[in-house]
């Protein structure tokens, strides 16, 4: 008797907490989901001055745009195209090979007529040895450093800011298609408030849409279920965390696909981590940490009409490295920038965004994973009958359907960038769906993630297997040299090894 | 199967919980679909509205024929038939007939259209539109709009009353200018000195130096299109002031950089004298960039000693912009800087002076003593080589 009562009592603790942890944790999204719903609207309506013509000023801070690029030979020159076509006065595109196996140097030549330039290679902040700097006979704003694979984007990323010539750089996948106004519309926190040293914009789904010479031509949602699930993520993440957090000047992350940085202020704060999985967290992190605990002013700003579009994995296998990394990366940067936590001048950063990346965002997978088992065990046992579980089924079900739908509803207000009635029903079929079985899964991976990164088991960049299936430029249409010609040619061309200043 | 705990409270909560949340998605979902049916509504209306005033739109902006001939324009497909009959219009009547009022609801369509149009025509035929805009009573309804709650239509009645110049809205759009938002109040501050230029440029003027947050590129672009005639004389006496008044560094450098739109030979004493005797950086850095005066040289040669690294690269530019021969050993020297930039820049600049050639210049780089100062010099001399083969016509080693 004394036995049962005790189970009984404990198994109700255990809802009462996951009801209160379901509350808290959706709670906050929700309120980021409403600061969004009023802030949007609004911006969007002071958007109208850039439908204007010649809003332009001309007077627009030049831009270095860093593509990292490592065995990217199926997409690096549709995606230069694209770059060379963007709509800004003055831009650099600085591509850093970071030691390509493939044919990306080889291709890189051939298409852009690239010539050794014997560059004085300043290296502020560390990175893998440089091999050599090449500069476009065709285009004098296109360059390309080719350095010794470093293992990481981190690396790469970092002899690409050490390569930059002008105050703002944008670090750039090399699959990446960005929208030809984007780097106006990324700029414009820069020119409006000095202390600017950051801002990310929208990152988008590219997978089902059609890119013609690097261009996106027609916008059209995924046919993988996979990759559809994560166009709703990406809503989810952008339209609503990002923005809310924005408001706040909390803003944890800019995507490593697309930002816009203050050269000096990274480099002030040490550039990319080599340590961690997720840099482009770690370094947002950092920024914040610097300027907060030093009672400097600054801003990161979001903003959310420039798009780039970014390819997602189409199967589990990639996605499930993908999702680990990303878990274990958010724990590192959480270790490394602990100090912000709950810290007297931490700010909205260290009481807010930060302790629900840690309390709510990384270890709700425990809780989620544990969660499910609890309840089906309880059930299983006959300690909580049918309607007990299936209320909790409902509210977990009802607060990710809610949470996906109101995203969507941002996406409806703002830019309805799939405007065929089909997509949006496919989108609101993948809200309900996702919800048997994808966040399930996500959850038991991030739950991997936890568990990796606290045995410390090997750790790896990794590698995201392109498709390039949006391309009109496939990978058989790019051309390749001969062996024996790309040895000659290398050999040629490489003039002055790496030189480092002090 | 007997159960330990039925439905207790937590369950009870959850449920309705889960219940209230699917309800409100579900309402969420139905807000959607009504939003999608309103905007095809609105688009169709701003089709229509456009289809509508496409023509007479047309008309108004077509520009007269002397303007087509001095600036070698295409006529815009028009027949000299249609061209003449239009013209002629035009100029006869002066003023449009009076046409019926715009409804409300398609005013800030029609607005958007008028103001997209004014920003890209010039001269006669801004002065139609406006013919138009005053035979629409459209500068009322403007004024009503700007008490508008929507930032979208009160950015529509600014820019309109701005361009219509409508004298009796200077006060509200000034209140406006006075408001915390730095993009409307920019924009409104544009539109003040559309409507009246003297009264905006004696009350307003100062407001570039204390609005640290409006975008400096978006205020040079609204003082490009004024008269710099007009407005050289008091951009200077403000940053004189405001040099006077002890404005902050920031502030200061930023009012001294809106002094590169001005008539440089009438400020380049206010420079000079600034630049000697400021010892704040970004002021430095901000006469730097305008210096003209060989008065000034010493203190530029002066502060090529400077800690900061920042201004040494302004140093060497700004030396490399004079170009005299006496000047290139300065330059030799800051190619030993321990800043990349600072040594960049003065290869860049040694580069271009009258003075040296290509041969002297790739000999430089081999006989220098100082490894770093080589390489620099190999890098520009690489550079410039490339950029050559670029644009054959910009040749600079060509000299």
């Amino acid at each position: 008797m004394l036995r049962s009562a005790i189970i009984e009592y404990i198994v109700q603790i255990v809802q009462s907490f996951y009801l209160g942890y379901f509350i808290i944790l959706n709670g906050i999204y929700l309120a980021l989901t409403i600061i969004s719903l009023r802030v949007l609207p609004r911006f969007m309506q002071r958007q109208t001055i850039h439908k204007f013509p010649h809003t332009e000023t001309g007077f627009e801070p030049p831009i270095s745009l860093v593509v990292t690029a490592y065995n990217e030979e199926a997409v690096i020159v549709p995606t230069i195209k694209a770059l060379l076509q963007l709509d800004y006065p003055e831009y650099e595109i600085l591509i850093v090979n970071d030691g390509s196996k493939d044919n990306s140097l080889a291709v890189l030549t051939q298409e852009y007529a690239l010539e050794a330039l014997p560059m004085a290679f300043r290296q502020r902040i560390k990175h893998k040895p440089v091999k050599t700097v090449y500069q476009s006979k065709l285009h004098p704003n296109l360059r390309v450093i080719d350095k010794e694979n470093g293992g990481s984007k981190a690396d790469a990323s970092n002899a690409g800011i050490n390569g930059a010539r002008y105050g703002l750089f944008m670090p750039l996948d090399a699959d990446t298609i960005l929208e030809r106004d984007c780097l106006k519309l990324m700029v414009q926190p820069f020119m409006m408030n000095p202390h600017t040293v950051g801002v990310g914009g929208n990152v988008r789904i590219l997978n089902g849409c059609e890119v013609r010479d690097g261009y996106l031509y027609e916008t059209n949602l995924p046919k993988n279920w996979l990759a559809l699930f994560q166009v709703l993520e990406y809503t989810r993440a952008f339209l609503s965390g990002r923005v809310g957090w924005n408001y706040f000047n909390a803003l944890p992350l800019i995507s490593g696909a697309f930002g816009l940085f203050q050269k000096e202020a990274v480099i002030e704060v040490g550039g990319y981590s080599h340590k961690s999985l997720g840099e482009d967290m770690d370094l947002v992190l950092r920024l914040h940490r610097h300027f907060r605990l030093r009672g400097k002013p600054y801003r990161i700003d979001f903003v959310v009409d420039p798009v780039c579009w970014t390819e997602a994995p189409e199967t589990l296998s990639i996605l499930k490295k993908q999702r680990v990394r990303w878990q274990r990366g958010l724990f590192d940067c959480l270790w490394e920038n602990r100090q912000l936590l709950f810290h007297p001048r931490g700010g909205p950063v260290g009481w807010m965004s930060f302790p629900f990346l840690l309390f709510l965002e990384g270890i709700s997978p425990i809780f989620e994973s544990f969660g499910l088992l609890f309840f089906i065990a309880c059930f299983s046992t006959g300690l909580v009958n049918g309607e007990g579980t299936i209320s909790f089924l409902l509210l977990s079900f009802g607060t990710g359907f809610l949470l996906s739908i109101s995203s969507i509803l941002l996406e409806e207000i703002t830019f309805r960038t799939y405007p065929k009635k089909k997509d949006l029903m496919m989108l609101l079929v993948a809200a309900f769906v996702e919800n048997f079985g994808y966040r399930q899964l996500m959850s038991l991976w991030r739950l991997e993630g936890i568990i990796k990164w606290i045995l410390r088991t090997e750790s790896s960049w990794g590698t995201m297997t392109r498709n390039a299936s949006w391309s009109a430029t496939t990978p058989s249409q790019v051309p390749t040299l001969p062996p024996a010609m790309l040895e000659t040619t290398a050999k040629e061309q490489l003039i002055k090894p790496e030189k480092v200043t002090t | 199967m007997v159960y330990a705990i039925a439905f207790n409270t937590p369950s009870i909560i959850a449920w309705w919980t889960g219940i209230l949340f699917i309800a409100l998605s579900i309402v969420c979902i139905g807000f959607m679909f009504l939003l999608r049916g309103r905007d095809s509504f609105l688009k169709n209306r701003s089709q229509a509205i456009a289809l509508k005033w496409q023509t007479t739109l047309n008309q108004v902006t077509v520009i007269s024929k002397n303007e087509f001939r001095s600036k070698g324009q295409d006529v815009h497909r028009l027949t000299p038939n249609e061209k003449k009959n239009l013209l002629e219009t035009l100029h006869e009547q002066g003023r449009f007939e009076p046409i019926d009022p715009i409804p409300n609801q398609e005013l800030p369509d029609f607005l958007f259209l008028w103001n997209y149009l004014h920003e890209t025509v010039f001269g006669e035929s801004k002065d139609n539109l406006n013919s138009l805009a005053n035979a629409l009573d459209v500068n009322q309804n403007a004024g009503r709009m700007l008490q508008s709650r929507s930032l979208k239509n009160q950015i529509l009645a600014i820019n309109t009353l701005g361009n219509l110049r409508e004298h009796t809205a200077y006060e509200q759009i000034e209140r406006i200018m006075l408001g915390s938002d730095p993009i409307i109040s920019l924009w409104a501050w544009r539109a003040l000195f559309r409507i009246d230029f003297e009264k905006t440029l004696q009350k307003h003027l100062a407001k570039i130096a204390l609005r640290e947050d409006w975008s400096p590129a978006f205020v040079v672009k609204v003082l490009l299109e004024l008269d710099s005639k007009l407005i050289s004389l008091p951009l200077i006496n403000l940053v004189e002031e405001s040099y006077q008044n002890r404005l902050n560094e920031r502030q200061l450098s930023r009012t001294i950089s809106y002094l590169s739109i001005t008539h440089l030979d009438l400020s380049k004493s206010l420079i000079h004298k600034i630049l000697t005797e400021s010892e704040e950086v970004e002021v430095i850095i901000a006469c730097l960039r305008l210096v003209n005066s060989r008065k000034s040289l010493p203190r530029v040669r002066e502060l090529l000693k400077s800690e900061r690294w920042e201004i040494r690269l302004q140093v060497v530019q700004t030396i490399g912009r004079f170009g005299l021969k006496k000047d290139e050993k300065l330059l030799i020297s800051a190619l030993n800087d321990l800043d990349w930039w600072v040594r960049y820049r003065a290869a860049t600049a040694l580069i271009q002076m009258p003075s040296m050639s290509e041969e002297r210049f790739e000999k430089l780089s081999t006989t220098l003593p100082n490894e770093f100062a080589r390489d620099i010099l190999h890098q520009v001399l690489a550079e410039i080589r490339l950029l050559c083969y670029v644009q054959p016509s910009s040749s600079i080693l060509s000299r």
